[in-house]
């Protein structure tokens, strides 16, 4: 793993001398904030309940990480900087391991901005910080799949926006698949029959029971495969541009 | 080659994936734990208490909306999660299944499941979201899911439902009423009757046995011999319900035997008129129980909306006076149990009117409760003017019967929650609390005013009531305005100070923080340069 955190430090630098990431972040924490005060207007029975936040955190983290993730690779690609990093003494795993963790930090940096509304629409009186702190958790390893997701799909792209675009579509698809059932009802059983096989496969059940507070191993299992798949792929394929 | 190879590696690891989800799912889901404080998802003693009873199985069955933006949102993993754990309680009488739709077109709407059950679906659209019950016997319930409703209040209409179609009897109530029946009154018997079985007792020389789960007494209208006799099966272990009438000067209506127990009711309580029963019950969010439409529950906007405001369950919709029955003794012998009786509240006076409060007091004991209730005629007269009556009536008797700690067998918890003393050092229950009280008297001159309106001929008398209506009406608008934002304020400045700490402050620092490192690093290099 040589290179590790030279990766790291290369790779913050990076994000956080630009201006563009304090904007994202700031516009993260604006939208946030202002669709969890939706509720507070509207109805005061959702105070409580964290049900908004659980909506609107994955939709943002939707939006958020793939505009962190995906000039990791493809931005590496297109200004060639990559001849350069791929010749240094560095291991490529050192590299997407560096790469995501500093990914990481900005989306941690990101939830961080939402504390605040987090604990206002929980109602200071009343909040549940057991519920709270699980719903950091479960969006932080959320943030952390689509990071995964976001960096592999970059490696195989050559322009940020593509990767972005590309990966906007497949983490939309991951996530919303899991309502299809809702929308065509009871009629075709045999889709209800292998949905309900492949029904595990999709991250929003899990994520619903994490930031609800009911933590089951087999979910932060699932979470932590999830990610090691695609940074393990995201490896293959930096591997294979050493080779090539 | 390379390509090849990747293109294995990436096949490789889909299979690694699927299979090792698979055998997370299989081995490990029974790994859990709650971080949340709540024991949203831990069934206590009330789930316990509730399925040991049950002697017959209930098959239950969770039906989701069509409506991708589902009535229970959240909610419907958290209790999909609490019953799979109720259901291992005791697997062998309790089955449950859904959690998505369960129907799509019309062949599976949910009357189909229950077709001799027909007239509980009226106004049951597409969007009808919640549970149907159904026992072995072909017994059959339905709870519909409001969204105002908390997992709580879910909870527990499920517990009941599950107590009262777990049981191959049903619980059975007495009640002595003095008067005959009318035909109102027998038909919100035969609404009770799905739930308990009453027994109507015209003549207690006749009919009375003290070995039933409740009696529920008339206090003002009995008899000597007869009020001696209950004492005697109250000193045997006879639940009971007093129904008192203490709005006629000299006939406060507690026998004198309860007083001899330790038990004495103010001179200065008043009934309540049953729109303040139906208020209250409304406020209970009781609702689902008597299967009220949408349309229906439309109807009275303040009320629906003062609903919203409860917090679940927690005294929801009492109102806490000093007590209006004192203890002369800390304790108080019946029959060898105790029945605690002190000056400070195990017990809890309720209303809702400040000029006519309704009483609902209950007394906690060991082994036995009385509950005592103003008034019955009220509670059993007609109210053409109140569209929701016989329903709410069904509902306030059932919860009475919930809280006699004899028609179900709630535990402690489950119970003291509808009569807990409520906590009121949160200021947004104590506004809550100011609020109701407003927003019923702006129901109750509202009720006025429709009915004086709806009177086709009006006499002076008419006109003269109908200006002090309209006036009582305005000045209970005035403090409704008043009290929205005096005690809301504090409240609300603390929300209003995150909002502002959330859209401006921490968005600022991020900005802030990403200039100063930029220019650093210009500076920086400008120096280098």
């Amino acid at each position: 793993m040589t290179g590790f955190m030279v990766v790291l430090q290369r790779e913050c630098m990076a994000y956080f001398s630009s201006p563009v990431i304090y904007f994202l972040l700031a516009c993260f924490a604006i939208t946030h904030g202002f669709f969890v005060l939706i509720p507070h207007v509207t109805t005061l029975a959702s105070w409580q309940e964290l049900g908004n936040i659980s909506l609107i955190m994955p939709t943002l983290l939707m939006l958020f990480v793939p505009a962190v993730g995906m000039r990791s690779w493809a931005q590496e690609r297109h200004t060639g900087s990559i001849e350069l990093l791929l010749t240094l003494p560095i291991d490529p795993e050192a590299a997407v391991l560096g790469k995501f963790f500093a990914g990481l930090i900005t989306i941690m940096l990101a939830l961080a901005g939402t504390i605040p509304s987090v604990l206002m629409s929980t109602d200071v009186l009343f909040a549940d910080l057991g519920r709270v702190f699980a719903l950091y958790v479960g969006a932080l390893l959320l943030g952390g799949c689509f990071l995964a997701v976001s960096m592999m799909i970059s490696a195989l792209t050559s322009t940020p926006w593509l990767a972005y675009v590309l990966t906007l579509i497949f983490l939309i698809i991951c996530w919303f698949v899991v309502y299809i059932p809702y929308l065509i009802g009871n009629n075709a059983p045999v889709f209800m029959g292998v949905f309900s096989l492949v029904d595990g496969l999709f991250m929003a059940p899990r994520y619903a029971r994490m930031h609800m507070g009911f933590w089951i191993l087999s979910d932060f299992l699932f979470f932590i495969l999830f990610l090691t798949c695609w940074l393990w792929a995201c490896m293959i394929a930096v591997r294979r541009w050493v080779e090539e | 080659m390379a390509r090849s190879y990747a293109l294995l590696s990436y096949v490789t690891l889909i299979c690694i994936f699927v299979i090792g989800v698979y055998i997370s799912d299989r081995f490990t889901s029974i790994y859990h734990s709650d971080t949340t404080s709540h024991s949203f998802y831990r069934p206590g003693d009330m789930e316990k208490n509730v399925l040991d009873q049950m002697q017959i199985p209930v098959e239950l069955h969770f039906v989701v909306s069509d409506n991708p933006v589902h009535i229970l949102g959240s909610r419907r993993e958290a209790l999909m999660i609490w019953l799979e754990q109720v259901r291992l309680l005791r697997p062998q009488v309790l089955k449950w299944r859904g959690g998505r739709s369960q129907h799509g077109g019309q062949e599976n709407h949910p009357s189909k499941l229950l077709p001799h059950d027909r007239e509980v679906f009226d106004g049951v659209n597409s969007d009808f979201e919640g549970f149907i019950l159904r026992n072995q016997l072909g017994n059959s319930r339905v709870i519909p899911v409001r969204k105002a409703e908390s997992i709580t209040q879910i909870k527990q209409a499920l517990m009941m439902a599950l107590e009262q179609l777990g049981r191959l009897q049903k619980p059975q109530l007495q009640l002595f009423i003095g008067a005959s029946l009318s035909e109102y009154q027998d038909r919100l018997m035969a609404k009770l009757s799905p739930f308990v079985e009453p027994i109507i007792l015209r003549d207690i020389n006749q009919d009375f046995t003290p070995n039933i789960p409740l009696m529920m007494v008339q206090a003002g209208s009995l008899p000597e011999n007869i009020s001696q006799r209950i004492h005697h099966a109250v000193v045997e272990g006879l639940p009971l319900m007093i129904l008192v009438d203490p709005s006629l000067p000299g006939e406060v209506g507690l026998p004198p035997w309860v007083e001899n127990e330790g038990i004495k009711l103010r001179q200065d309580i008043y009934p309540a008129s049953s729109t303040s029963f139906s208020a209250w019950i409304r406020h209970r969010d009781y609702t689902s129980k008597v299967m009220k439409s949408h349309d229906e529950l439309s109807i009275h906007p303040f009320i629906i909306e003062g609903a919203r405001l409860l917090p679940p369950w927690q005294g929801a919709g009492l109102f806490e006076y000093p007590p209006t029955a004192t203890g002369i003794e800390p304790l108080v012998k019946i029959s060898g149990s105790a029945m605690l009786v002190s000056k400070k509240p195990p017990y809890t006076v309720t209303a809702l009117d400040p000029q006519r409060q309704a009483l609902v007091l209950r007394l906690k004991g060991h082994t036995k409760n009385i509950l005592m209730m103003a008034n019955i005629d009220h509670l059993l007269q007609p109210n053409q003017n109140n569209l929701y009556d016989m329903n709410i009536q069904v509902a306030f008797l059932l919860q009475l019967l919930s809280m006699s700690d004899v028609a179900f067998s709630w535990s402690d918890d489950g119970m003291d929650r509808g009569f807990a003393t409520q906590d009121k050092t949160h200021s947004p229950s104590l506004w809550n609390d100011r609020w109701r009280v407003v927003a019923t008297r702006l129901l109750q001159e509202h009720d006025r005013l429709l009915h004086l309106y709806s009177k086709t001929v009006k006499t002076e008398q008419d006109n003269q009531l109908i200006k002090q209506t309209q006036q009582a009406f305005e000045l209970a608008l005035q403090e409704a305005e008043r009290i929205w934002p005096s005690t809301d304020r504090s409240h609300d400045r603390q929300n209003i100070g995150m909002v502002v700490l959330q859209i401006m402050v921490a968005p600022s620092l991020f900005i802030l923080v990403g200039a100063i490192a930029i220019s650093y690093r210009r500076l920086r290099r400008r120096d280098v340069l």
